[in-house]
């Protein structure tokens, strides 16, 4: 993983739990939904953190800055950078690309505020202004087609005798993989699971079709269950 | 893809609650009659923790890219569109309208429908009322016509001489203002007789042969 510069792998802290807001999904008030809270559980894992702002609030800071306001710049710097940092970490694998092309999202946010027709959520314009930064600046350097050889990296951390602790670690094992898809899938999971974005969301974020979004997680994931079999985890599925 | 691959691919976001509502009751109806399917649902959880944990993991940025971030603004132009700038009036009144409580947005709407009543009434009551007769200012009857001079169009009998014609004009206090035309002659009147009834008392001359409505 050598090609990922200061690589997601080599820079992470110990996991914190941000699990603050597993919140039920159950539709309530119905038999059905009675009859699920009795039998089973069906958590709906939501990230929580983060994402305590309002788009309401975000808009409001938008046309702020599109009149050239700089305390609401930093004020929707603070509130998403996180994110959007995160996520061109996780779709370039590189923690400095990912911090150069955070500074060029804000400054497009910056000079181009105006041009911000409300359609979609804050955080969506950002993350898909941040997605086609990363992807220029991926093709420019051909890092786009520079995807980690998953099958290869499989390979040589099965070979490794920290492999056997880590099956022990599934969770932690479960994100190596995920480390190890390829940036397309890496970025979708990322979208879908952390950034909380909805199919349609998605879509716009990356250009594609709302069932293009769908098969391309559906791959994702599969793909994730073929690394995490080829390191002794069967999911049982597909 | 089978229904079950097509649940298994909205899975992701049934577990985040990012699914339509139609969606969502689909994936549910799904789920409790296939009890087999809640396998898959655990395994959408278990990568969604991963990918937050994995995400949560990454070391904030250098706290410092906020203020390189505010250097390079400095001397970045900001794209600027009219209406951003200075709303126009559709703008400001939809954001005046956003703006309000939904009280205040019942309020005003019943004030507009009670302003739309009105104006109706108001319109009913005029057009309908039988003396109120719309009228152009160069209708027959109209002020301007009684306001402003009379003029014909009069043609004179082919016998009829330039001393008659004369003597006729003066007679009846009328000026020549424009012709002859196709035989006729533009006449103004300087009494403040209508034009009808100059018209009649020109017709019975004996040296005119015609007389038509001047305007």
């Amino acid at each position: 993983m050598h090609h990922l510069g200061r690589s997601v792998a080599a820079s992470r802290r110990p996991v914190q739990n941000r699990f603050i807001d597993a919140r039920i999904g159950y539709a309530s008030g119905t038999a059905a939904g009675l009859n699920r809270l009795a039998v089973s559980s069906r958590p709906t894992v939501t990230a929580g953190v983060g994402d305590m702002t309002s788009p309401g609030d975000d808009r409001v800071l938008i046309e702020r800055i599109a009149r050239g306001d700089r305390e609401a710049l930093k004020d929707i710097y603070g509130r998403h950078h996180m994110r959007i940092y995160r996520f061109l970490v996780r779709m370039t694998g590189n923690e400095g690309m990912a911090e150069d092309i955070m500074n060029e999202v804000f400054l497009a946010a910056w000079q181009g505020a105006s041009r911000y027709e409300g359609r979609s959520a804050p955080l969506t314009w950002l993350l898909s202004i941040a997605h086609n930064k990363a992807a220029s600046r991926m093709r420019k350097r051909q890092a786009a087609t520079a995807l980690l050889d998953a099958a290869a990296d499989v390979a040589d951390l099965a070979d490794t005798p920290d492999i056997v602790a880590q099956k022990e670690d599934k969770g932690r094992l479960i994100r190596q993989c995920m480390d190890a898809l390829s940036s397309e899938h890496r970025t979708i999971v990322d979208l879908v699971y952390y950034q909380e974005r909805s199919v349609a969301e998605a879509a716009e974020i990356l250009g594609i079709p709302e069932g293009t979004v769908k098969t391309r997680m559906f791959h994702a994931r599969k793909k994730l269950s073929e690394l995490l079999a080829a390191r002794g985890v069967d999911r049982g599925w597909p | 893809m089978t229904e079950r691959d097509d649940i298994e691919a909205l899975l992701p976001w049934y577990v985040t609650g990012r699914l339509a509502p139609a969606e969502r009751a689909r994936v549910e109806a799904y789920l409790d009659a296939h009890p087999d399917a809640a396998r898959g649902l655990a395994l959408a959880r278990e990568e969604a923790e991963a990918s937050i944990a994995a995400s949560d993991a990454i070391a904030p940025p250098d706290p410092a890219a906020l203020e390189r971030l505010m250097a390079s603004i400095a001397s970045a132009p900001q794209y600027r569109r009219a209406s951003a700038a200075k709303p126009g009036l559709i703008e400001r009144l939809a954001r005046w309208l956003s703006s309000l409580a939904p009280h205040q947005l019942a309020y005003a709407a019943a004030g507009l429908i009670a302003l739309l009543m009105l104006q109706a009434v108001t319109l009913g009551t005029v057009f309908m009322m039988p003396d109120a007769v719309y009228q152009t200012a160069t209708g027959p009857d109209g002020g301007a016509a009684r306001s402003s001079p009379a003029e014909l169009l009069i043609g004179f009998a082919p016998e009829a001489t330039m001393a008659d014609v004369s003597h006729f004009l003066k007679e009846n206090g009328l000026t020549v203002v424009d012709g002859p035309r196709a035989g006729l002659y533009r006449v103004r009147s300087e009494s403040q007789a209508d034009a009808a009834t100059l018209a009649d008392k020109l017709k019975t001359s004996p040296i005119v042969a015609s007389v038509l409505p001047g305007r």
